[in-house]
Order: structure tokens, then C-alpha cells, then sequence
């Protein structure tokens, strides 16, 4: 790990409360001072930002810092960054018509497997997820075309039929404009659909809290069964298509924000057949 | 265990980072207590795993106080971590007079207290640069030790808003600290976009 993507870390743990990039950063912490004096610096920092009142016995620990802990110690009980609404959460005017469905939103490792087995163990509280819900997000949702009328079916497992369509909505939250890129990767790791034509789905999301639906959707019938990956690239500028496809060439495409001020969601879906 | 880690956790931290006194091979040596934060988190985590440990839980009579249990695990913890040769934690003191108990708040030197000097001052400054509303969230939640939930009724807002604020204020902190030089200046500040502010947040 670099020192620049352990700051990036630090700077996550700190900020968020985040303790699986606490985690991830432990080891390389154990071994850098450098990081480990940005580490206590901050964190120090925030301490005496506790101690700054008139507090009758100053405490050794802020009271974020001590919830980060905990979550260390009992990450089941505490997974406080959990990205999963259920469908009860929100209503979605989507492309078609009204729909529910579940965010899958999901971050790599243990903070997956800890999102999955809160999932399946139903104990995921809505609104606790809504209040833990990040200001940037993406949803991608199983449109059926069969039939007159489209059908937006939920995501939850993540699967969709080969005969479906794959659709997006996208949530902005912080209040400022960011261009979003979609991606589809299949399990080869080649992009499917992305950048330009009819599949594209690129636009600069307006801000406010709301989920917006993106206009395109991607027809499955010609990609086959399997996992595929799909990526959202938030960012200030648009990147280019080469630079993404570099980007998912080299496994750059992790999900969390990065040193170039993009921001990046990964989620799966699995393509079943008719 | 998430109420007992909430309840305990604040006076294990202080007798880690306080330090104590122990024997060892015949002689009286001090541990002086992690003053780093990663030291320290690192340690405190490790001694509530070991305490939470099954094993542990059983162990446990239930007769002493259980903070004293606790103290135990941590003590073992921090002994073993000094007994490993490619331990980096505070060297011993072998005076023996000075086998108490140090408070953690209070400083330790005069390197550190002027460090914790600066440190207190860089804060106040940094309050004053906050709105209302947030110096009020401040207050609650930092100073007053609230959980979000009780910052939220007590500022008549949802969890979400405060926990909203929190993330901003918290932002903000840190951009505050790279400014005024106390954070080295780094590639990683552009790890989180500078520019998302809480609703209410006008600085």
C-alpha cells in the first residue's frame, strides 16, 4: 500500500467513521510513521476539539472516535456504513413508473460479507440505512421489457434474467455537480456498455437528495449469462473512455473516493438465463 | 458487549495511555503509557477483543469489578507487545518512584504540553470559525459526549442531518488543520471532495 492511498484511508476512517478502511490501513500503519503521525494528528486534533469546553472531567476519547473503535471491535454490531436501503426506504419514480428496490452498493471485502450477512439475517433497520445512506450513489434496477408495459423488477441477490434490461438511477446528495460515468464489465473484465451510443450513461446529475433515473438502459440479451460489474464514476470532468478502460484494465476501479477527487461505486449483478 | 465497550472503554483508554508499574524478572519497571493515537487505538481494540473472546467471557468471576478485569487483559496485552523484540512501544522507566498512575490528559512533559498548548488553541480557533448551528452540534456532541441520536433530539433534527454534520464538521476539521500547518499537506486531502458542505453550513 502507498502512502498516498493510506492518507486516503485515514483521512476516510477519520471523516466517515469508517472502520473497514481503518482496518485496511492497520498494517501499513504499523509500519510508516509517517501515516501513523497524520493518523494521530488527526485524531488528537479531534480529541481536544472535545476538551475545548467546559466539561467537568475532559474525556481521553471523543465520543466519534470511541464509536469508531467500537465498530473495530464488534463490526457486527456496528455496521454503521452498511450502503443497503431496503425496499421500504424509497420509492423511485425510475423510468417507468413507480418501483422498489435495493441499493446494492457494495464495497469490497469483509464490509461486503458484513452487508450481506446483515441482509440475510434481516436485521438491516431502514432507517438507519437511510441515515447512513452516502450523498453519492447508484442503483441499478432489472427493467422486464416483456409485455406493453415495462416492468421494473427489484434487485434483490443482485440478479437479473438475460431478457431484461439493465437500468440506473443515481443519487446526489452533496450539493455540488458531478459528471457520472457508468460502466459494465463483464467477468473477462471488458466493457460492456459505456462511454458513447445508445448504452452510454453519461451526465452531469443535478444536486439534491432525490434519486434520478438515467436515461438509458442496457439491453442483457446480448451479453450473456454471468456476473457482470458495474462501475459509477463520479467526477468533477468527465474522464475520458480510454482512460477508463485503462482504469478497469488495471483494476484501478476501486469503489471509495480517490486522489483525483473521483468517486467510485461498484455493483454486482448476476445475469441468470431464461 | 456494544453498551460494555461504551461504558468501559474511556477508563481503559485512560489506564493504557496513564501507564503503570509492574515487576518483571525481579525488577520494578514502568510502563509510561501510549501517547500516540494509533498506539492507543490499536491496544484498546486489541484488549476488548481478547475481553470479548468466549474464553474470556467465561473467565470472568463476575465478584471484582469488571473494569479491573478489564485493566488485567490490557496490562497482560501491553506486557507481552513489550516482550516482543519487534515491539516499538515506550521503553521502560526503571525508577520505581514513579510507579503511579499518570492522568493521560495531563502532560507529561514540557515538549508535550506545549504541544497540547497549541493544539488547544489551534481548536479554539477552528470553533470560531463554525456557525452556530454547528458550534452547538459541537458542544453536544463533543464536549457533552451525546450519541447522534441525543445531539438529534436535542437539536430537534433527524439522525441523519447530525450525522450529516458530523461528516462536514469533520471535513472541515481537517481542511483546518492542513491550513494551519499542523496536518501535512498531502496528495490524500483531495481523498474526500472539498466542496460538500451540510445544508446549513455556509463556511
Amino acid at each position: 500500500m502507498t502512502c498516498d492511498h493510506a492518507q486516503q484511508l485515514i483521512q476516510r476512517a477519520f471523516v466517515w467513521s469508517d472502520a473497514a478502511a481503518l482496518q485496511r490501513v492497520r498494517e501499513h500503519l504499523a509500519s510508516c510513521e509517517g501515516c501513523q503521525s497524520t493518523y494521530d494528528r488527526l485524531f488528537e486534533g479531534q480529541a481536544a476539539l472535545a476538551r475545548t469546553g467546559d466539561g467537568e472531567s475532559p474525556r481521553l476519547l471523543a465520543g466519534p472516535e470511541r464509536e469508531l473503535l467500537r465498530q473495530l471491535v464488534l463490526p457486527r454490531e456496528q455496521p454503521s456504513r452498511m450502503r443497503f436501503w431496503l425496499p421500504t426506504v424509497g420509492t423511485v419514480a425510475a423510468v417507468v413508473g413507480t418501483l422498489t428496490a435495493v441499493l446494492l452498493w457494495l464495497p469490497s471485502g469483509e464490509e461486503e460479507q458484513r452487508s450481506r450477512q446483515m441482509v440475510a439475517r434481516g436485521a438491516a433497520d431502514a432507517a438507519a440505512h437511510q441515515a447512513a445512506a452516502a450523498p453519492l450513489g447508484i442503483r441499478a434496477l432489472c427493467i422486464s421489457e416483456a409485455g406493453a408495459a415495462p416492468r421494473v423488477r427489484s434487485l434483490v441477490g443482485g440478479r437479473c434474467n438475460s431478457s431484461d434490461a439493465l437500468g440506473f438511477t443515481y443519487r446526489n446528495a452533496t450539493g455540488e455537480s458531478w459528471q457520472l460515468q457508468v460502466l459494465v464489465v463483464n467477468a473477462a473484465g471488458k466493457i460492456v456498455a459505456a462511454g458513447e451510443g445508445a448504452q452510454s450513461a453519461a451526465s452531469a446529475p443535478p444536486t439534491g437528495g432525490d434519486e434520478r433515473p438515467i436515461g438509458n438502459a442496457v439491453s442483457l440479451n446480448r451479453l450473456g449469462v454471468g456476473p457482470l460489474a458495474i462501475y459509477g464514476v463520479f467526477s468533477r470532468r468527465a474522464r475520458s473512455p480510454q482512460s477508463l478502460l485503462e482504469a478497469v484494465r488495471a483494476g484501478a476501479l476501486e469503489p471509495g473516493f480517490h486522489g483525483d477527487g473521483s468517486y467510485i461505486v461498484r455493483l454486482g449483478v448476476e445475469i441468470d438465463g431464461e | 458487549m456494544s453498551r460494555v465497550f461504551e461504558h468501559y472503554s474511556e477508563g481503559v483508554a485512560r489506564y493504557l495511555a496513564g501507564g503503570f508499574s509492574f515487576q518483571s524478572e525481579g525488577r520494578h519497571l514502568r510502563f509510561d503509557g501510549l501517547r500516540q493515537r494509533h498506539d492507543l487505538h490499536d491496544a484498546l481494540a486489541e484488549t476488548f477483543r481478547r475481553a470479548f473472546e468466549p474464553r474470556a467471557r467465561l473467565a470472568y468471576e463476575g465478584l471484582a469489578p469488571y473494569e479491573g478485569y478489564l485493566r488485567r487483559i490490557a496490562r497482560n496485552l501491553v506486557i507481552d507487545r513489550l516482550r516482543s523484540k519487534s515491539s516499538k512501544w515506550t521503553v521502560l522507566d526503571e525508577d520505581p518512584q514513579v510507579a503511579q498512575e499518570s492522568d493521560p490528559t495531563t502532560l507529561a512533559s514540557p515538549e508535550r504540553a506545549y504541544q497540547q498548548t497549541e493544539l488547544s488553541r489551534l481548536m479554539g480557533l477552528f470553533l470560531d470559525t463554525l456557525e452556530p448551528t454547528e458550534r452547538q452540534f459541537v458542544m453536544l456532541r463533543y464536549q457533552q459526549d451525546h450519541s447522534q441520536e441525543d445531539v438529534a433530539r436535542a437539536m430537534n433534527k433527524t439522525r441523519r442531518w447530525v450525522r450529516s454534520l458530523e461528516v462536514n464538521v469533520k471535513r472541515r476539521l481537517v481542511r483546518y488543520m492542513r491550513g494551519s500547518g499542523y496536518l501535512p499537506a498531502v496528495e490524500a486531502s483531495s481523498a474526500v471532495p472539498s466542496g460538500k458542505r451540510h445544508p446549513e453550513s455556509t463556511a
